[in-house]
């Protein structure tokens, strides 16, 4: 059994949200190249359907980046993600709407929480999502773009749903939401900086390879 | 004041990596950087406490010192640097040691994996753009005066020609 620096090697980083071009400016093989440099071993990629040469052991999960302005609206693109077989990334809204993406069958992610109005993620929601396994998602943009109170509104609402975590046990992602490559920051950097914020270590490397059980999830049922 | 070296304060020091690498900072901006982002996310008072410097910085490095017992509060405070002097970049922390004189040799070792990169332009569909393309195969988009319909970011597997200026 491997233990200590060994199993550091094993262990698998996988960032939670990438926007490609046309979401982003970065082409998905520079992202690749990018992200195997800083020490990642897969990514979610939203903005692109393209496929990467998988022979290098680098995953990409390909996913949709969903952010409808109603209910119905979300339902149909998440039909549409579970037909093409990839990952649906939902930004979350107000509490009621939060609670109707967590119980939609299909839904992987909830994302972009520091984008909801205040108490927009409640215990209701936390109770939602550790029953249907939706993985709550950390992005490290704003600690890392946002100063002041802005921030301190993030490291707040960051604290809230650990602790709600901590109690429920919803799975969790760690994302970087990079649009150009000078939004990556390696795994070691982003676990300084969460872990400033109160985050276990244990649980941010959860948080890392956490995808890799979510995407088994989201497989739609096939006759055989 | 003089201190007496056993009276000294034990430092440590950090090797990081500054992305993209095209422009050359100066030792200043760079802590004038770092030394906001920590400010800002530990307060006046530990910033005071962890006495954060840049010793060298070139060829794309940067050697930080600071107190020891600081390194989480530091590499997080690196990794939430945006921008020196304006320009959008990131500072990868690489390795932490008790001595300056290992991170040098550290350095030297990965400027010689690190080619330098090149003006030139690349030929993607029936244009050509200007760019900055690394030896290792990174090719940035000059954004100025190109269409937008493109990635501004690619590798030498996105385009099919490339040329570099004399």
């Amino acid at each position: 059994m491997p233990t200590g620096a060994n199993n550091f090697f094993l262990m698998s980083f996988i960032d939670g949200c990438v926007f490609l071009h046309p979401l982003g400016s970065h082409s998905l093989s520079r992202c690749v190249r990018e992200l195997k440099e800083l020490g990642f071993t897969g990514m979610v990629a939203c903005g692109s359907s393209e496929n990467y040469p998988n022979d290098t052991g680098f995953k990409i999960f390909n996913a949709r980046y969903i952010r409808g302005p109603s209910q119905r609206e979300i339902r149909k693109e998440v039909q549409i993600a579970l037909r093409e077989g990839s990952l649906s990334l939902v930004q979350a809204g107000e509490s009621s709407v939060n609670r109707t993406i967590l119980t939609t069958p299909g839904v992987t992610t909830l994302c972009d929480l520091h984008l909801a109005p205040k108490n927009a993620f409640d215990r209701v929601c936390a109770l939602n999502a550790a029953e249907h396994q939706v993985a709550i998602d950390f992005r490290v943009t704003p600690l890392r773009e946002l100063r002041g109170t802005p921030r301190q509104r993030v490291i707040r609402l960051y604290e809230e749903i650990l602790h709600l975590q901590n109690r429920y046990e919803f799975p969790i992602t760690i994302s970087s939401g990079a649009v150009f490559p000078g939004n990556f920051r390696s795994p070691r950097a982003t676990e300084a900086l969460l872990s400033e914020v109160g985050m276990d270590r244990d649980l941010i490397h959860e948080g890392y390879k956490a995808i890799q059980n979510l995407s088994h999830k989201s497989e739609p049922v096939r006759v055989v | 004041m003089r201190l007496r070296p056993s009276m000294r304060e034990n430092y440590r020091y950090l090797l990081a990596r500054i992305n993209p690498d095209n422009p050359s900072y100066d030792a200043k901006e760079i802590y004038l950087a770092v030394s906001e982002a920590f400010s800002s996310l530990f307060g006046e008072i530990k910033s005071a406490h962890t006495w954060i410097a840049v010793m060298e910085a070139s060829n794309r490095f940067v050697i930080f010192r600071y107190r020891r017992g600081m390194d989480t509060q530091v590499e997080s405070a690196i990794a939430s640097v945006c921008c020196i002097s304006g320009v959008p970049v990131a500072l990868h922390p690489l390795k932490k040691s008790g001595t300056i004189r290992t991170l040098r040799e550290e350095q030297k070792k990965l400027i010689n994996l690190c080619a330098p990169s090149h003006e030139g332009s690349i030929k993607r569909g029936d244009a050509w753009y200007p760019a900055v393309i690394s030896q290792s195969g990174q090719i940035d988009l000059k954004e100025k005066g190109i269409n937008l319909q493109i990635p501004l970011y690619i590798t030498e597997e996105d385009i099919e020609d490339l040329y570099y200026d004399e």
